[in-house]
């Protein structure tokens, strides 16, 4: 042994109180913070309104914004939802979105705040309002609902609230003072209180009613579909004015190419829709008619 | 250039010294600061281990919770929904900052207000968005970690909850316990080094109890105090101690009785040989005058046989005078007062040779003297030494070789001369070089004398604190060398490798150096 024992004893000593001093392996760490991300990169904001809670939102409409962006080469649309139709709406009147799948109401008022229509799904009979009852329910007319409880997902949403409320009104229910009106936030969730028999019946529209039987089919028939409404022009695309308008035309292009491709008919079925159309802001009209005689004659569309 | 090792190894070494107490307390407290050293160092790095892992596990519970509580916040870009989430946990002690980032690291949520809308743009940002969507420390510090989980909505990934705590405290707690150790080291080392100087004083003590034992038995004082309580192995060392002590006191006192019995006996003997051979002397003289007369009144008027008879006691007579006369001189240098003084060697070779002048012309021998000291002896005696030696190689000569004596001398050890007498006679066997100098040991029967001439030359140079031997091989000569004490002091710096202490010849006296070369 060339080197004696305490001198590996003090070596593996010193050695080892600067491992236990050791107490950093990093210097201090604090993000950096800039006014653009550091992989800049022209991103769109795709704002849907709040169909489905935002996570179902997601899973609907995201692969339809995955496809977008796969080929518009460039430019990046980002989607993104809303928890209510009140956040929507700021969002939309505040101009945060460059594209926009509004209600037909919102388009008609987007169109004040620097939007234009480009599109919208073609199935305008699909945009209704149609109103459930639990198959065991011993309402069989309108007249039935007078002093009942119904609910409804908002005062503004058109097919699902506005549509039913001037179906009852033009058969003879004022909505006003013959029936309690409960506004329960989501389409997922009128459904689900007519289903609970806290409410005589419970509207809202295709779409979520379809979900709501792929999703839970027990539950599903023990509803039915007692009343269905007129129905208007469906849903739409607007874009923000600042666009430039090759990225529009790009999207409006893949919007209205889907049904000719299995990928594109796939993504079509989950929202569902036949397909999407080219449209402006004449199309809207009859929904800015209804609006009006809406707003004349029972409520304003935000107000209960 | 010196090691940092050697150093420290030469500081503890001169710190140490070579007493068992210093060395011991030394030890002492070296093996405590490594120990402790090392226990300290383990204890601080399993608590510092624990207290990340905590950390770790605390901050990543805490960015999971944000990340499943703003999925839909994301999804909505709900800056307030999320600020409520963020608020929930902003909260809770040591956290530093949490946010909520989507996949282009816009921040959506965030403590601090202003951050809000900005984008994380360094580099372990960068790397948290394009790394593997999993839960992970994202970075650690003394004082700091992050942890960040992904927020996911189906497999994608929409954005990541990151939340900072502060580990601050952990490294103060860290510090405090370092601090405490070198505590705790410190005061075992003072601890441990008290004890060892206890023990090692203790120790010691006993030890040097026993030295002074052994010292006052060294200058021949018995008796020896018991220590008081001490350990067991001491106290056996000092068992075997005092019986060993015991034991050399009683040999000693064993010792002294014989030699004074031994002094005594050859005091006695010598006396005797003296007054023996001296009342001898008168007889003797008379038998060998009458013999004589006998010899020359009736020498040839008497028959064959008796004049062999007369003859036979006449030679007799002077072979017994010359004996009690060898015996008188080898008594009269057993009991002659010592007086050395100064004595020119070269003074006592030419009175020597003068008393042998009658063999030297006779034998044709021719003698060489060299160059000779003064040395401190008594005159007759060195006389009779050389007279003894030359007259030796004389009568052992070679017979076909012309007798040749040389006497020469050099320094020895210091204070001391070595004279050579050397000779081209018949030389000796080596198995006789000793037995030679005892007395009345003859190794030719037939040569002339009594065997007591080299006994008394030995005796001689015993006397004089020096020691005879001789070197010689049979038919090549012999050399008889003896050391004698120089009358001045003789060349120190010449003094011969391999002597012995002069001083201790000169104090043991004849007995201690009268072993043969």
């Amino acid at each position: 042994m060339t080197t004696a024992w305490w001198t590996k004893l003090a070596a593996a000593a010193v050695l080892s109180l600067a491992w236990a001093c050791d107490d950093g392996d990093q210097p201090e760490y604090r993000p950096t913070y800039g006014e653009r991300p550091a992989a800049g990169q022209q991103v769109y904001r795709f704002g849907i309104h709040p169909l489905h809670n935002p996570e179902t939102l997601f899973e609907v409409y995201q692969p339809l914004i995955d496809h977008l962006n796969a080929h518009l080469g460039g430019p990046k649309l980002e989607l993104e939802a809303s928890r209510s139709y009140a956040a929507y709406e700021d969002k939309l009147y505040g101009r945060h979105f460059a594209f926009a799948l509004p209600n037909s109401l919102q388009i008609v008022r987007s169109l004040d705040h620097g939007y234009r229509v480009f599109g919208k799904l073609d199935d305008d009979r699909e945009f209704r309002g149609i109103c459930l009852v639990r198959r065991d329910s011993t309402i069989h007319s309108v007249a039935g609902l007078k002093g009942k409880e119904v609910s409804y997902p908002a005062p503004s949403a058109l097919a699902a609230t506005m549509l039913p409320q001037a179906f009852f009104f033009e058969n003879g229910l004022d909505p006003r003072t013959d029936i309690v009106n409960r506004y329960v936030g989501s389409q997922e969730s009128s459904i689900l209180t007519v289903y609970l028999g806290r409410v005589a019946a419970g509207c809202t529209w295709p779409p979520p009613w379809i979900k709501f039987q792929r999703d839970n089919p027990e539950k599903a028939a023990q509803l039915t579909v007692k009343w269905e409404t007129r129905s208007l022009p469906h849903n739409g695309f607007v874009v923000r004015d600042d666009v430039p308008e090759d990225v529009a035309r790009k999207v409006a292009d893949l919007l209205f190419g889907l049904q000719d491709s299995p990928e594109g008919r796939a993504l079509l079925d989950r929202v569902p829709a036949s397909r999407f159309v080219p449209a402006d802001a004449a199309a809207y009209e009859p929904t800015r008619q209804f609006v009006d005689w809406f707003t004349a004659t029972l409520r304003k569309p935000e107000e209960p | 250039m010196i090691q940092p090792a050697a150093l420290v190894k030469k500081v503890l070494r001169a710190a140490a010294g070579k007493s068992i107490r210093s060395r011991l307390v030394i030890g002492v407290a070296l093996v405590h600061a490594v120990l402790m050293t090392l226990f300290i160092a383990d204890l601080v790095h399993r608590q510092r281990a624990f207290l990340r892992t905590e950390s770790t596990a605390r901050a990543l519970g805490l960015a999971r919770l944000v990340a499943v509580n703003s999925v839909s916040w994301v999804l909505a870009n709900d800056v307030r929904g999320l600020s409520e989430v963020i608020r929930s946990v902003g909260g809770y002690p040591d956290v530093l900052y949490a946010m909520v980032i989507d996949g282009s690291g816009k921040v959506l949520g965030h403590t601090e207000e202003p951050m809000i809308d900005r984008y994380v743009i360094d580099p372990v940002s960068r790397g948290l968005l394009d790394g593997a969507p999993e839960a992970r420390e994202v970075v650690s510090s003394a004082t700091m970690m992050e942890a960040a989980a992904p927020i996911r909505v189906g497999g994608r990934v929409v954005g990541w909850a990151r939340i900072a705590v502060n580990q601050s405290g952990h490294a103060a707690e860290l510090r405090a316990a370092l601090r405490e150790g070198v505590i705790y080291t410190i005061s075992a080392i003072l601890v441990g080094t008290l004890f060892a100087l206890w023990i090692a004083r203790r120790l010691t003590r006993d030890l040097g109890h026993l030295g002074e034992a052994a010292n006052r038995l060294r200058r021949g004082e018995s008796g020896i105090a018991a220590l008081q309580e001490p350990p067991t192995e001491i106290a056996d060392l000092e068992r075997a101690f005092a019986d060993m002590a015991g034991t050399i006191l009683r040999r000693e006192q064993e010792l002294r009785q014989y030699i004074d019995k031994l002094a005594a006996s050859n005091a006695d003997l010598e006396q005797f040989a003296y007054v023996a051979s001296h009342d001898l002397k008168t007889p003797l003289r008379s038998v060998a005058s009458y013999a004589q007369l006998l010899e020359r009144r009736y020498g040839g008027r008497l028959d064959a046989d008796a004049d062999d008879f007369i003859k036979f006691i006449v030679d007799g007579s002077k072979r017994m005078s010359v004996l009690i006369d060898d015996l008188l001189e080898y008594a009269r240098n057993s009991q002659a007062e010592r007086d050395p003084t100064g004595i020119a060697a070269a003074e006592a070779v030419e009175a020597a040779l003068a008393n042998l002048n009658a063999a030297i012309t006779a034998s044709g021998a021719r003698i060489h003297v060299g160059s000779l000291p003064t040395l401190l002896a008594e005159r007759p005696h060195l006389v009779s030494l050389f007279q003894n030696l030359i007259g030796n190689a004389l009568k052992f000569r070679h017979p076909e070789r012309v007798p040749e004596v040389t006497i020469t001398a050099e320094p020895d050890c210091i204070g001391y001369w070595r004279l050579a007498v050397t000779d081209n006679g018949l030389g000796i066997a080596p198995e006789y070089r000793e037995k030679i100098f005892a007395i009345f040991q003859r190794l030719d029967a037939a040569a002339e004398g009594t065997g007591i001439g080299l006994a008394i030359c030995r005796r001689i140079v015993q006397r004089m604190g020096g020691r005879l031997w001789i070197e010689a091989a049979p038919g090549e000569g012999s050399i008889f060398f003896f050391t004698a004490p120089a009358a001045v002091s003789t060349p120190p710096s010449n003094a011969a490798p391999g002597c012995a202490p002069p001083a201790s010849r000169r104090a043991a006296g004849a007995e201690s150096d009268a072993a043969p070369v």
